[in-house]
């Protein structure tokens, strides 16, 4: 086993953190006032390649395995001080190109990946809906086919990146109400069949960007609604078999609920600079504040958690380079991670006391981004119902058996 | 697989289905005896218990819809370890 990063891996991060210091985030203040997109640092993030870091060269991207876009992620969220941002790029990789990555028919891949990897189309990932969001199965969007199209309706809601977005991976139900009931299609009487995986574009009749929503935090990735009226979606859109939507689901959202969180680690790593700097320059009562134990400790629990949370970040992109199932070690990771970064920019906010909460010096900001984290890509409760799934019980989180 | 191993999947299906026998050909998801989450901690328990590294895109039902069909795709896995390999990049 083997905890060193290669030389390559090493110039990665040196490379993107100089990148994101330099380039990126110059506007996260006002950026975050006015819940503003930060275009021109997207476009920045596309020049570099960070938004084909996954991709196979042959479709735009960069190319980089698993472990190495880990770690290239945890550097970008280290130097680029908009959070917002990275979440977007996030939404970006792992709500919408990795679908294609993984699911992705060759010519699909073809017409999608570049355009994506250069920054001509966003993408996103529509799955809430006003009435379902972890519940997956309980999704009401429908797809019916007709001819050579799929004729979809329903309402988004909640779907990051959805504002500017060019290109939504979308989840409808072609299985009928009830698991096939209705609709027809290869879903025919199991609910976990019902569902179906579309690329959906923007500039399709009957696609609207509806209502924006405004967040606590990371508030530069826009934020908002999608409803399809009627809008004619290609069948040569469709992700993978029609009924294939919940095994698509399941098999991509590990990437979403891990991947996601290597930006986290970069935070976590700069609110622990930031605070030991303070701790160290802050002087009270005739010494450095780091001198207090109540001060000292906090600060050895934010390295705790950091490496903590590095490891099973580390062993996720580890997984996944080796091809091998990771769901069970995501989810862990995604409540830690999540959880692990509130804890800690709620430390530096104490650390930092009135510069901690004033406006002016980001830690405000910081704690405000982090508070998302244990809520998106599905609660930290969700989270831990499904691992204790995972480990056995049953009825934890989805209540007695389908049809027991 | 063995017909040893084949009992051992029953036996772990057995007790997740509040231990109803189910036919080797049974389909486990249509019957409604399990929840859609037991489709992942069946497919965890396959790579813990035979020792074949699965991938996310092993997810799927067909995969895991009956005792046959978890038999064939333990033998298809460990047919295709020889082959090997990892992330592709190219």
């Amino acid at each position: 086993m083997d905890f060193d990063l290669s030389p390559e891996q090493r110039e990665l991060r040196r490379a993107t953190i100089a990148f994101a210091r330099s380039e990126l985030g110059a506007a996260a203040a006002d950026d975050d006032r006015e819940s503003r997109f930060p275009a021109r640092d997207w476009a920045r993030c596309a020049e570099h390649g960070v938004l084909g870091w996954p991709v196979p060269a042959r479709y735009g991207g960069r190319g980089l395995d698993p472990l190495s876009t880990m770690i290239a992620l945890e550097a970008l969220g280290y130097g680029c001080r908009d959070n917002g941002l990275v979440f977007a790029v996030n939404n970006h990789l792992w709500g919408c190109a990795v679908y294609l990555l993984l699911h992705g028919t060759e010519e699909q891949k073809t017409r999608y990946l570049k355009p994506m990897c250069d920054g001509a189309l966003v993408g996103a990932h529509a799955l809430s809906e006003p009435e379902a969001g972890s519940d997956v199965l309980g999704l009401r969007t429908t797809a019916v086919r007709d001819g050579d199209h799929y004729v979809l309706d329903g309402t988004k809601w909640f779907v990051s990146n959805g504002p500017v977005a060019d290109v939504f991976v979308v989840l409808a139900r072609t299985g009928g109400e009830t698991g096939g009931a209705a609709g027809g299609g290869a879903g025919r009487g199991r609910a976990q069949d019902a569902l179906s995986a579309f690329l959906v574009t923007a500039d399709l009749p009957g696609v609207h960007r509806t209502r924006e929503f405004t967040k606590l935090g990371l508030r530069s990735t826009p934020m908002g609604a999608v409803e399809f009226d009627g809008a004619r979606v290609p069948a040569g859109n469709l992700l993978g078999r029609e009924g294939s939507g919940y095994a698509i689901f399941n098999a991509t959202i590990e990437w979403e609920r891990a991947f996601m969180f290597a930006g986290h680690l970069g935070v976590m790593e700069r609110l622990l600079e930031s605070s030991i700097a303070h701790a160290s320059s802050r002087r009270q009562f005739g010494r450095a504040i780091g001198g207090f134990q109540a001060v000292a400790h906090e600060i050895a629990d934010m390295k705790i958690r950091l490496e903590l949370a590095r490891l099973i970040l580390y062993r996720v992109g580890w997984l996944k380079r080796e091809r091998r199932l990771a769901l069970q070690d995501a989810t862990i990771a995604k409540i830690f991670v999540s959880e692990s970064l509130v804890r800690t920019a709620m430390a530096a906010v104490q650390v930092h006391g009135a510069r901690g909460y004033l406006n002016g010096y980001d830690l405000e900001r910081e704690l405000r981004d982090a508070l998302g984290g244990p809520i998106f890509a599905g609660t930290s409760a969700v989270q831990r119902g499904i691992l204790a799934e995972l480990l056995g019980l049953s009825g934890v989180l989805s209540g007695a058996p389908e049809g027991g | 697989m063995t017909d040893a191993e084949r009992e051992t999947v029953r036996a772990f299906i057995s007790r997740h289905v509040h231990d109803l026998k189910v036919g080797d050909d049974e389909d486990l998801f249509a019957t409604g005896y399990v929840n859609s989450l037991f489709a992942v901690q069946l497919v965890m328990w396959i790579e813990r218990t035979f020792d074949v590294p699965l991938e996310g895109t092993d997810l799927d039902f067909a995969n895991i819809r009956s005792v046959s069909a978890i038999g064939a795709f333990v033998d298809r896995k460990r047919e295709a370890l020889a082959g090997g390999g990892g992330w592709t990049s190219t």
